[in-house]
């Protein structure tokens, strides 16, 4: 196990180049330019060149590309081309924001799909079965960005509630909790944002345990447990349960790229100026060094939270053995 | 929205005024919060465009600017304004002793807690008329066509004196110095700036001075110790908070989390709101004005069949009815807004009556008898839909008579530097910024444009040139006027190359506890201080 850990994080190092350069490649075919958001509209061709001088945008591909990845194993990601603050700063502030975000929703994705995909399947065909069935649909329909706005109209006027981030655009997050500041504030912040970008995830993971669990619940072993007197609790939990979740855990592996996409919208409309907003904006400025550094962030984040679920398997079925 | 400024009668023009009583006198202190829907490129004064409203509580200006009785307003830096000729060419500016720096703790950058000087002034005129991306330059090439012939032509005689002679007369010169990229910075600040100068930081002699700005999340600003106006600004300071989702913005301000609304407010949240004493709302015919530019050396478009035929089967009306919530007029060349500096309506309504059986035919004569397909791009704004609204019935309506557009939405920063800047389009629509002056929104039509490099749609048309040039050098007003007006029939008859839609209103809303000194659409009082000086709020026990 702990080999295999080894070689999933040396991978990486080529994880690493390889979204950085293809970010970095396909950056400079997209249309627009960074030293156009940097002098704005009445400039001319030349303040464009002088710009472009200015922010090393006319130096070779490779140069530019080289300077970035030698910065990162000193924590240099380089500068924003229009804010002038390192990346590394404004990264320190943003992504505790969206980690908590992801975390949270992750929780909650599995806290409502699970037990809703294990009462469904041991019930099949019953009200529980076909209500948590209409339930999944519908959060599976719904898009997670008018669901937000919906919540946040309906929160306001029916129940007089909005983030509370609203007031000053600070987002307190776990981090600041932990020195200190209100976990109320902090759960109040997140706790919508969270569910909102669960409910998709989590009508899938509802739907996959409902049917591997109904796949291992007509197993031998499974009637051979109850046959033993074994009570249904004890027959899900601990026969069942466990070998229903490996392809559970394997979608939810997959299911972490939609949610960090998902993380962009959610937090716009939430204005929780995490990460993922950060890399909007900076997309639609043409902040190179930004959008790669974050780019990279979320492919790691991605990769990691794999590796996590990689290991889980070994949890849930000692059979797996990493080699 | 500015913060202290505005227009309209309290609770709108044709609304019962609140119940709520205005208590007096004001009271100092306190902070206030206000929504924002667009991100905050810079602050620069003299370059960016997207937060001058913030830039008028930075920095000092030389005047204000009423613009409904179009007179400067003597509330700023400058303690004089003379014009010793008849036409206006030589400007002596005296400026008022004490105008003095916020204090800053960036030892780079000079100049901290120091009193503006007749120096710092002309740094400044010379910063912002020759910066390259500067927004405007008819009028600081009328002082100096470069950086060097400013420097010559404009005279520092004594530390709070300046003056400089134009080379010929131009009437909205008095105008442009209170617009607020005309901000007066010191010469140090400007000195010890360079590179990317002004546009995350800023160092000014305003009311308030920068605590924190962080262009897509918030700007924080606390008062300015140094103020030269004793007891003013009455607010301790103001945070503008950034969220570019309208719904959350707009519910931000009814949870109260905000005092003054950030949020695009439309004619439904008007009628909402005035209906509740907690909240002041305002409305006032918008000076935006959204039009159509065509690129008018290309083909269809360099037919002025085809662009009559474009723009008779757009049905304004019906933009009026399904955008504008039924309210609104239609624009001429300049927005009906500039009340006087426009076509009276029942011109431009019966010279844009709407005849799709006329579209037709003149798109026969063109050579077109079945119409034809082009592309008209369109720039995406987070937070900003009514430009892809608008641009989406305008399809609709032209595919009636066979004009066939696909609409291309384009990323702000790709529209202006591979659309706009490039003149990469047949056809592109947006809204033109709110001038309220006729100049501005004739000199697009000019030639050379406005800032002396031509303008996108190629259009070129001596006789026009010759009357915009002429209009901007008549002090008689009536003749001013008349000259103005034949100059947008002129336009008229073009059908191009821009083609202006219909003006909308514009409102605003703010809780009853903030105090502004005058609100939206109305004219400031001669005795209205700067630009936040004057705004409260009621303190809560």
């Amino acid at each position: 196990m702990r080999d295999f850990i080894i070689r999933r994080l040396l991978l990486l190092i080529p994880i690493i180049i390889g979204v950085s350069f293809v970010t970095f490649i396909l950056f400079r075919f997209i249309p627009g330019d960074a030293a156009v958001f940097v002098c704005q509209l009445q400039c001319t061709p030349e303040t464009l060149r002088d710009i472009r001088e200015d922010l090393n945008l006319n130096d070779p591909f490779y140069e530019q590309y080289g300077r970035w990845l030698f910065g990162l194993p000193t924590g240099d990601m380089g500068t924003s081309f229009h804010t002038d603050l390192e990346v590394t700063t404004e990264l320190e502030r943003k992504y505790p924001v969206t980690l908590e975000l992801l975390v949270l929703s992750l929780l909650i994705s599995l806290l409502l799909g699970i037990p809703g995909g294990i009462l469904s399947a041991i019930r099949p065909g019953s009200i529980v079965d076909f209500v948590v069935r209409l339930i999944s649909v519908f959060w599976l329909s719904i898009p997670s960005f008018y669901l937000a706005i919906l919540i946040i109209t309906f929160g306001a006027a029916w129940f007089g509630w909005s983030p509370a981030n609203f007031a000053t655009g600070d987002v307190v997050t776990f981090k600041d909790v932990l020195r200190g500041q209100s976990l109320m504030t902090n759960l109040e912040t997140f706790f919508w944002p969270s569910v909102v970008l669960s409910v998709g995830i989590a009508a899938v993971i509802m739907r996959l345990t409902r049917s591997s669990m109904l796949e291992v619940m007509r197993n031998d072993y499974i009637r051979t447990a109850y046959s033993k007197g074994l009570r249904e609790r004890a027959v899900v939990w601990r026969h069942a349960l466990k070998n229903a979740m490996i392809p559970v855990i394997t979608i939810v592996g997959l299911q972490i790229g939609g949610l960090i996409g998902g993380s962009i919208l959610v937090e716009s409309v939430f204005a929780l100026n995490g990460v993922g907003f950060y890399l909007l904006s900076s997309i639609v400025l043409r902040d190179l060094e930004v959008v790669q550094s974050m780019v990279l962030i979320f492919a790691l984040t991605y990769v990691l939270i794999n590796l996590i679920v990689d290991v889980s398997y070994a949890w849930l079925d000692p059979r797996i053995r990493y080699g | 929205m500015i913060v202290g400024c505005g227009g309209g009668s309290e609770n709108g023009n044709d609304q019962p005024a609140p119940s709520r009583p205005v208590p007096s006198p004001p009271v100092p202190g306190g902070r206030i919060t206000q929504g924002r829907p667009l991100t905050v490129l810079g602050i620069d004064p003299h370059i960016d465009l997207t937060g001058l409203d913030i830039d008028t509580l930075l920095y000092p200006y030389l005047y204000g600017w009423a613009p409904g009785r179009e007179a400067r307003i003597m509330n700023n830096a400058a303690a004089d304004i003379e014009e010793p000729d008849d036409q206006s060419l030589e400007y002596i500016i005296t400026l008022k002793p004490g105008v003095t720096n916020s204090p800053w703790e960036n030892n780079r950058v000079g100049g901290a807690g120091e009193e503006i000087t007749s120096e710092d002034l002309k740094a400044s005129f010379i910063r912002r008329g020759t910066s390259i991306s500067a927004p405007d330059k008819r009028f600081p090439r009328k002082i100096g066509k470069d950086g060097n012939a400013m420097d010559a032509a404009i005279k520092t005689p004594e530390k709070y004196v300046m003056s400089f002679t134009m080379t010929e007369p131009f009437v909205p010169a008095i105008r442009e110095m209170a617009n607020p990229t005309w901000a007066i910075v010191s010469k140090k600040v400007i000195e010890d700036t360079l590179g990317k100068g002004l546009s995350q930081v800023a160092h000014g002699a305003g009311p308030f001075m920068l605590e924190e700005f962080r262009g897509n999340e918030r700007v924080v600003m606390n008062k300015n110790p140094n103020y030269f106006i004793p007891d003013r600004p009455y607010l301790d300071g103001i945070t503008i908070v950034v969220i570019t989702e309208n719904s959350s913005l707009l519910t931000a301000f009814k949870q109260g989390q905000h005092d003054v609304a950030g949020a695009i407010l439309t004619k439904e949240d008007y009628d909402e709101f005035i209906t509740d004493d907690q909240y002041r709302v305002f409305t006032a015919p918008s000076l935006f004005y959204p039009c159509v530019h065509m690129k008018v050396i290309r083909e269809p478009f360099d037919q002025i069949k085809v662009r009559e035929a474009i723009n008779i089967s757009i049905n304004r009306d019906q933009i009026i009815e399904i955008i504008q919530n039924g309210r609104g007029e239609y624009n001429g060349p300049i927005q009906w807004a500039q009340t006087k500096w426009s076509l009276p309506q029942e011109e431009l309504r019966e010279f844009y009556k709407y005849d799709p059986e006329r579209a037709r035919t003149l798109l026969s004569d063109a050579g077109y008898p079945n119409g034809f397909s082009s592309t008209m791009k369109l720039p995406k704004i987070t937070g900003v839909s009514f430009i892809a609204d608008i641009a989406t019935l305008l399809k609709a309506q032209w595919a009636e008579v066979g004009i066939n557009i696909e609409l291309e939405e384009v990323e702000l920063g790709t529209f202006i530097g591979s659309v706009l800047l490039a003149g990469n389009f047949d056809m592109t629509f947006f809204p033109n910024l709110p001038y309220d002056e006729p100049d501005r929104p004739l000199s697009f039509y000019h030639s050379l444009g406005v800032t002396g490099a031509g303008n996108w749609t190629n259009y070129t048309n001596p006789a026009l040139d010759d009357l915009i040039n002429k209009q901007s050098q008549q002090f008689d007003e009536t003749e001013r006027q008349k000259t103005i007006l034949e100059a947008q029939r002129l336009i008229l008859n073009e059908h191009g190359p821009q083609l202006t839609i219909t003006g909308d209103y514009a409102y605003s809303a703010r809780w009853h506890y903030v105090h502004f000194p005058f609100n939206l659409g109305e004219d400031p009082s001669e005795t209205v201080n700067p630009n936040g000086c004057d705004t409260w709020r009621e303190q809560t026990a």
